[in-house]
């Protein structure tokens, strides 16, 4: 393994094990979106995927494990790499600009980072902590929408989604680059997909609390 | 008598020594639209020697946009900001009358400054010496033409080729990254039969000799390609990434070759 370790630790092997990474993290995003969904189906429909998930037993745990230590790799190898690349350039310009309108995403990469590890830590504080600790025979139904009835909570929560969605909008095509994919065939493909994704994500997440808060208004 | 000249204030970086603090020296400069912006500095040194004062220095060779040497950060832009265009062609007819104009030295912790305007790139050298080469056997030239090479591939050869290693991508990286300069050297060999021999070799070797010299790593925002004098495409460096991904999981004993 010794071979391994040394071709990770150079910087196209960091920026590799943060593209792959980044992909099994979009890839997850994808599955969690459409467990998500079935929201729309009311409360029992939603119970119900939680609790096929929660059957899985063990599977689940493992399955948790993995995403957390692909959470914790991507985290650190993004920082170390943010880190260095900030001495590399110890000394700024009095004056810097650029040719190209290089977007808001792939200047604060790390920056948009930050704020999503933020996000995660309260999400699974005030979701998963919730249900799995703390639930006092609340279902995760009943935790997600007392939630979202908050406004500032749930305006919070659309600003990071949007922020997941920025930070995505850049990942996944960088992470394409990373991997050596770039054809002028197909560029525009990786472009529209990255585009999608965080739209996907940004506003397809962002209409849970949107609706939750709405309906709540007045409601209750 | 009525001239078009312009008149400009310029702000220009002064450092003794690469230990020295530096600062912003400001200048009134008259000049002829005619003139490139190296010719103006020629002018102002003169004045200066004149006077007795320390000259700007800054470095050029050629001239011609071919050689690499010059380069300063022209308005926060390294080689100004006219598209393709080293700072030696770059002439003053694309600035405005009463404009001010920064001129700073290239910054990367792997560029560290020698002299005002002047910085020192032998890390460049470095990662070239390290594998930017090809092999043959000595002798009577190869016969020109004698292996077949389709225009495509040609094609993508020369325009990575056409890299003169100024610097300027490492300059307008936020990571001061090298990756562009490098991608290039590394792809004008390797999509060429000529460049096989070495081909895995060299793309790991000159990524560690990238690697030891301090540049950043790549964040895709390709802010190099923008600048770079001589239109080098980031296609070079995804390139890159899979020809050493490649060399990673295929060189046998890569350890050994370690440094
Ligand atoms: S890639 Fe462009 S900017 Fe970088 S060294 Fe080569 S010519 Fe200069
Ligand atoms: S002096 Fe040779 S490229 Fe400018």
């Amino acid at each position: 393994m010794g071979w391994l370790t040394n071709s990770m630790s150079t910087s196209i092997g960091k920026k590799t094990i943060q593209a792959v990474t980044g992909i099994l993290l979009i890839l997850f995003l994808i599955v969690h979106f459409a467990g998500n969904y079935t929201i729309w189906g009311g409360e029992e429909t939603f119970t119900a995927y939680v609790s096929t998930l929660e059957s899985f037993g063990w599977f689940t745990h493992v399955i948790e494990i993995l995403l957390a230590l692909v959470f914790i790799i991507h985290i650190y190898v993004g920082l170390k790499l943010a880190w260095d690349n900030n001495k590399a350039k110890p000394q700024k310009y009095e004056v810097y600009k650029s040719n190209k309108l290089i977007d808001f995403s792939a200047r604060y990469t790390w920056q948009t980072g930050v704020l999503i590890l933020i996000f995660l830590i309260i999400h699974l504080l005030t979701f998963w902590y919730e249900f799995k600790f703390n639930a006092n025979g609340r279902e995760l139904y009943q935790i997600v929408t007392d939630w979202f009835r908050n406004p500032v909570y749930s305006l919070f929560y659309i600003l990071m989604l949007i922020t997941v969605g920025v930070h995505v909008s850049h990942g996944f095509k960088s992470a394409i680059q990373t991997f050596g994919w770039n054809h002028p065939k197909y560029n525009s493909w990786i472009e529209k997909t990255s585009t999608f994704l965080a739209w996907l994500f940004g506003l397809g997440f962002s209409l849970i609390p949107l609706y939750f808060y709405f309906t709540s208004v007045g409601g209750k | 008598m009525a001239n078009n000249h312009l008149h400009l204030t310029l702000k220009i970086w002064r450092q003794e020594s690469p230990e020295a603090k530096g600062y912003f020296e400001e200048f009134k400069e008259e000049v002829s639209p005619d003139a490139s912006i190296l010719e103006m500095l020629d002018d102002l040194n003169n004045r200066l020697e004149a006077e007795g004062k320390r000259p700007v220095a800054f470095e050029s060779d050629c001239r011609e946009g071919i050689c690499g040497t010059c380069g300063i950060v022209i308005n926060g832009h390294p080689h100004g900001s006219l598209p393709k265009t080293a700072t030696c062609q770059l002439h003053m007819r694309n600035f405005n009358d009463g404009e001010t104009i920064y001129l700073e030295p290239f910054r990367a912790a792997a560029f560290p400054i020698i002299k005002d305007l002047i910085v020192d790139r032998s890390k460049f050298d470095n990662i070239q010496q390290a594998g930017g080469y090809v092999s043959f056997n000595t002798g009577s030239a190869p016969d020109a033409n004698s292996i077949p090479i389709s225009k495509d591939i040609a094609d993508l050869a020369l325009d990575a080729a056409e890299c003169i290693g100024c610097g300027a991508c490492v300059a307008a990286c936020k990571n001061s990254s090298a990756m562009l300069f490098v991608s290039a050297k590394v792809s004008q060999f390797a999509v060429l039969p000529q460049g096989q021999p070495e081909r895995y070799e060299r793309v790991h070797e000159m990524v560690m000799a990238m690697d030891e010299s301090g540049f950043g790593s790549c964040t895709n925002t390709y802010a190099c390609e923008a600048e770079c004098p001589k239109g080098i495409s980031v296609s070079n460096i995804a390139r890159m990434n899979r020809e050493f991904l490649k060399a990673e999981i295929k060189i046998p004993k890569l350890e050994v070759k370690l440094r």
